[in-house]
């Protein structure tokens, strides 16, 4: 991956959050985003996620620790100064200006020549299709065009740094899944490191090089998307990543009392008849088309959730054979909640 | 429904009715001949006897009296003029002053600023009348009495468009003002790029509101203006003796015009200014 000659690395060391005594948004936050990665930062509302991106920004005070951008302690530096560019998620397009203008905002905050900017908007208007719309407030745009502009907005800079606050999260599903696969194609291309915040999934799972999972403002897990499905480092890993979420329950390893967790695609449908397989009775099934969600109940065990394949049919009341790939569970310690090797 | 509806446009018309009459024999009197005037208002003016009698339309219609103030009558248009030049400053100090004030207000953190706006509210609160003899010594010891300034300087540092424009500052979302922060603006780039395109309609509706306080302000120009040769507009119509009726209804128009005007052309800003001060005037 080629990395933009402005693009640089962030090192978040200690980093603290106060909010008011009572609320401690940010903990001991120690995080490294190398030059040209794309970082996701997901966790459920309230994790400190949006306030850490808010910080490395420049929107936030830091309260303890540092953050440094390349070599540089930016605790202290104004937003404007920083050369960061940030995507919000309603966009923050300003509705005086037409698109031209929000986009050339930047520039003529940065002095650049009226030519100069007129070449740089006009090229990267082209580029994300908005051409057409240059003379358009953004009142007139729709909610994925408007969301292009503000991908414009950035873009047009090459900043040393981009953040990226929920940028999808108001556009409908299918525009959510082009613009997903525009934003990685445009960060490959531009190779600056990026910050992308989400507390979607999908967005998590197939966006960036590494994803951070933080939860009440500490960091839980930093590593790729795979790893961190396959071994979560504990039960709140395990849980939140993956949809529908693995299935947990009391049980034993290695004679030591323990959670277990499976996640939902390796549990498989089975013949009764066969030995290892695991009676259950069919609670409900959700077909998404593509594969079929069963909720199951089993003896002994809490909720079940089998992804199987679409072809799958049963319904709610059935009795059905399963059976769990034991391979692939997953042990984690009652009292820690980290996951057993 | 429809009957409900028909009941409620009679009401409201009815309603309407008692505004507009003033306003309608304001005007059908304005083009009214001295004379018809005269014999019209005897019995209020004069000792004649019998009621007073004021025709929905005037019997025998001129534009006399509007001849005769506007070429013959040269005191009215140096009040005229003495009106603008203390009205357009004071509302052009009340923006220069009051909007980076506001924005102060709406969009920074320093000490101070509860007891701060505090302060500016509750002078905002207080009538002129309680206000006038601190006004009055403060002009006088820095030598401003009787002189435009004694209206001009007070009027511009108003609290009330302050109060108005924070209202609307504050209601511009923060996200804007981050962004700009971030595509490099400083603090005065915010507040020129930002604040002031967002605000217009709040700083408009503090124009219009200013406008018509001043246009039609009494008290001030009364207590603070000895020489009559500084007093505005608002002031000619007390002069006016009652044989010279007719004059002070057209005059009464003319004073009218500017601030219909505004309102015309900022009715929708003093709307908004109206809703958003959670008071009228």
């Amino acid at each position: 991956m080629a990395v933009s000659e402005t693009s640089v690395g962030l090192t978040i060391e200690k980093v603290n959050k106060w909010y008011s005594a009572d609320s401690h948004a940010v903990r001991d936050m120690d995080l490294t985003v190398e030059n040209g990665e794309f970082m996701i930062f997901v966790g459920p509302s309230g994790c400190g996620k949006s306030t850490l991106l808010r910080m490395i920004a420049g929107l936030e005070t830091v309260n303890g620790g540092t953050i440094r951008m390349g070599e540089r302690v930016i605790n202290k530096v104004p937003p404007k100064e920083r050369d960061i560019a940030m995507v919000f998620q309603n966009y923050a397009l300003y509705p005086t200006m037409n698109v031209y203008n929000n986009m050339a905002f930047p520039l003529k905050m940065r002095r650049w020549k009226k030519e100069d900017i007129h070449r740089r908007v006009t090229e990267v208007a082209a580029n994300l299709g908005l051409t057409e719309y240059l003379k358009r407030r953004p009142g007139a745009l729709s909610g994925g065009q408007r969301q292009r502009v503000a991908l414009g907005r950035a873009m047009v800079r090459q900043p040393r740094l981009f953040l990226m606050d929920e940028p999808l999260s108001n556009l409908d599903a299918k525009l959510r899944v082009d613009m997903r696969r525009e934003i990685v194609d445009l960060q490959r291309r531009l190779g600056t490191t990026t910050i992308y915040v989400t507390h979607d999934q999908t967005e998590a799972m197939t966006m960036g090089t590494r994803i951070a999972v933080m939860k009440d403002g500490v960091l839980q897990q930093v590593d790729a998307p795979r790893t961190v499905y396959e071994k979560p480092a504990n039960l709140f890993v395990a849980k939140f990543i993956g949809s529908p979420p693995m299935n947990t329950w009391e049980g034993e390893h290695r004679g030591r009392r323990c959670i277990v967790g499976i996640r939902p695609e390796y549990i498989t449908p089975a013949d009764a008849s066969d030995p290892g397989a695991l009676r259950a009775r069919v609670s409900g099934v959700e077909n998404t088309g593509r594969e079929s969600m069963v909720y199951l109940e089993a003896e002994g065990l809490p909720g079940l959730v089998m992804a199987a394949d679409a072809a799958f049919r049963c319904g709610p009341g059935e009795a059905v054979g399963i059976r769990m790939d034991q391979e692939k569970f997953l042990f984690f310690d009652r009292e820690t909640e980290l996951r057993i090797d | 429904m429809k009957m409900r509806k028909w009941l409620i446009g009679m009401l409201l018309a009815f309603i309407a009715f008692f505004v507009w009459v003033p306003l309608w024999l304001l005007i059908s009197g304005s083009l009214m001949g001295a004379e018809e005037m005269t014999q019209n208002l005897a019995p209020v003016l004069g000792n004649t006897e019998g009621t007073a009698v004021w025709p929905l339309l005037p019997m025998y219609p001129t534009l006399k009296p509007y001849i005769e103030l506007l070429l013959d009558t040269p005191q009215f248009f140096a009040m005229f003029w003495n009106s603008c030049r203390q009205v357009f400053p004071v509302v052009i100090g009340q923006v220069l002053i009051g909007a980076p004030a506001a924005w102060a207000f709406a969009r920074f953190h320093f000490r101070g600023k509860k007891i701060l706006y505090s302060l500016y509210i509750v002078l905002m609160l207080m009538p002129f009348q309680v206000t006038m003899v601190s006004s009055y010594l403060v002009l006088d010891n820095l030598g401003l009495m009787n002189s435009v300034w004694a209206i001009i300087l007070p009027g511009a540092v108003s609290t009330f468009p302050v109060f108005l424009m924070v209202r609307f500052f504050t209601s511009i979302p923060s996200a804007l003002t981050e962004a700009a922060a971030l595509d490099g603006a400083g603090p005065l780039q915010i507040f020129f790029h930002i604040g002031l395109p967002l605000g217009a309609p709040g700083i408009l509706s503090a124009v219009v509101l200013g406008f018509l306080e001043y246009w039609n302000a009494l008290e001030q120009p009364l207590t603070f203006l000895q020489d009559k040769t500084l007093w505005p507009l608002s002031l000619y119509l007390p002069t006016v003796t009652a044989d010279n009726a007719g004059v002070s209804l057209v005059a009464s128009v003319i004073m009218l015009v500017p601030a219909l005007l505004i309102f015309l052309f900022g009715q929708r800003y003093l709307e908004a200014g109206i809703s958003a001060s959670g008071m009228k005037d």
